[in-house]
């Protein structure tokens, strides 16, 4: 290993246990984007329906975007449990041990 | 519950109460301007058959009104039907940005935690790797942020829809609630021929009052293309509200240094 990484690997593990829980957070977090409004909420006047729709694209839109961000504080959990690994083999750490946090990569 | 519902209901009752003032019209008229004729000094001693033929000219003429007074009742009922939910949409409104709201709220708590200070205490990273996950830190704190002004336009927007709903409520409710106690008093006028001495020629005074409907029937019209500019509006301000493009998941490596 390089030797740029020292320390304890369990705070680094318990790292990326907090960017799987932030992950899940802002998916939960963020429900409501994609909870249902009604149309019929913004009444018939001519045109409120159209402004239903942009709000039901913009809505989505954000929805999109979560999707991708949970992903991406995924993804940030898998690098920081590859680091954690790193760590662990500096450390002669136990085979056992490294497979271990090895599953957790998703 | 909104003021809105209670304007609805309001505005409701004083249109069916128009309407069943023209139904009977449409089922009394006749009778009652042939009675009004009878009773009517210049007439009183005219020939039967002639006051059946002024009474059949007189209630023509009335006659002509009721599809035109049903029309008018329609457009009332019709924009006071356009109602919405202000209430919801409030809710929804605050549900997305505001003091402690779930979305905002939620992702201001996470944003919180995402420190390198609160990230790195127990171990050091150096180098490259140190550098790549300050930036990854760093992105993920700014996409998340990236939500904030965004929902805040959003919840901006649907207040204004909620206010304008109201707005446009409160016209529309009072100018139906005008427009068919305008139509149960021009009923109650041409019906209430019988007991006066003034004779037929009330009732084509009364069909006056008919002008005075069209102008609160135009106030409504000039309501409701106030509400869809306004619709408008607010339609244009959403389809400007975007997430930022892209959020892109970090490598699956901090790269070592």
């Amino acid at each position: 290993m390089t030797g740029d990484i020292a320390g304890n690997f369990e705070a680094l593990h318990s790292d990326a246990k907090k960017w799987a829980q932030w992950g899940d957070d802002l998916s939960s977090g963020t429900a409501p984007l994609t909870q249902y409004l009604p149309d019929s909420a913004f009444s018939d006047v001519p045109g409120a329906q159209e402004v239903a729709a942009a709000f039901a694209a913009a809505m989505t839109a954000f929805a999109d975007y979560t999707t991708k961000g949970v992903a991406a504080l995924h993804a940030t959990r898998n690098a920081v449990l590859h680091a954690t690994v790193d760590m662990m083999r500096q450390e002669d750490q136990t085979a056992a041990a490294i497979a271990a946090i090895e599953a957790e990569i998703g | 519950m909104s003021y809105v519902d209670g304007m609805k209901t309001l505005a409701y009752a004083h249109i069916e109460v128009a309407e069943e003032a023209i139904d009977l019209l449409e089922s009394k008229g006749h009778a009652v301007i042939r009675l009004a004729i009878d009773l009517t000094p210049p007439w009183k001693w005219a020939p039967g058959f002639v006051k059946d033929k002024a009474a059949d000219l007189q209630w023509a003429a009335v006659k002509l009104l009721i599809p035109k007074l049903r029309g008018m009742l329609t457009k009332c009922r019709h924009s006071v039907e356009y109602l919405g939910d202000p209430d919801e949409l409030r809710a929804r409104a605050q549900l997305l940005y505001g003091p402690a709201t779930a979305v905002d709220g939620r992702i201001q708590e996470i944003t919180g935690g995402m420190t390198p200070v609160i990230l790195s205490g127990a171990y050091e990273l150096k180098g490259t790797r140190k550098q790549a996950y300050d930036d990854v830190i760093a992105y993920q704190k700014d996409h998340l942020t990236a939500y904030e002004q965004p929902l805040q336009d959003i919840s901006g927007v649907l207040f204004d829809v909620a206010a304008g709903i109201e707005s446009y409520y409160l016209k529309m409710a009072l100018a139906a609630i005008a427009a068919a106690k305008t139509v149960t008093d021009l009923v109650t006028t041409i019906l209430g021929l019988a007991t006066v001495e003034t004779g037929v020629g009330a009732v084509i005074a009364a069909l006056g009052i008919v002008s005075a409907i069209g102008d609160v029937i135009t106030a409504l019209i000039t309501g409701l293309t106030t509400m869809v500019d306004t619709q408008h509006d607010n339609e244009d301000k959403l389809k400007k509200i975007h997430p930022p493009v892209g959020w892109d998941a970090p490598s699956d490596q901090l790269p070592a240094g």
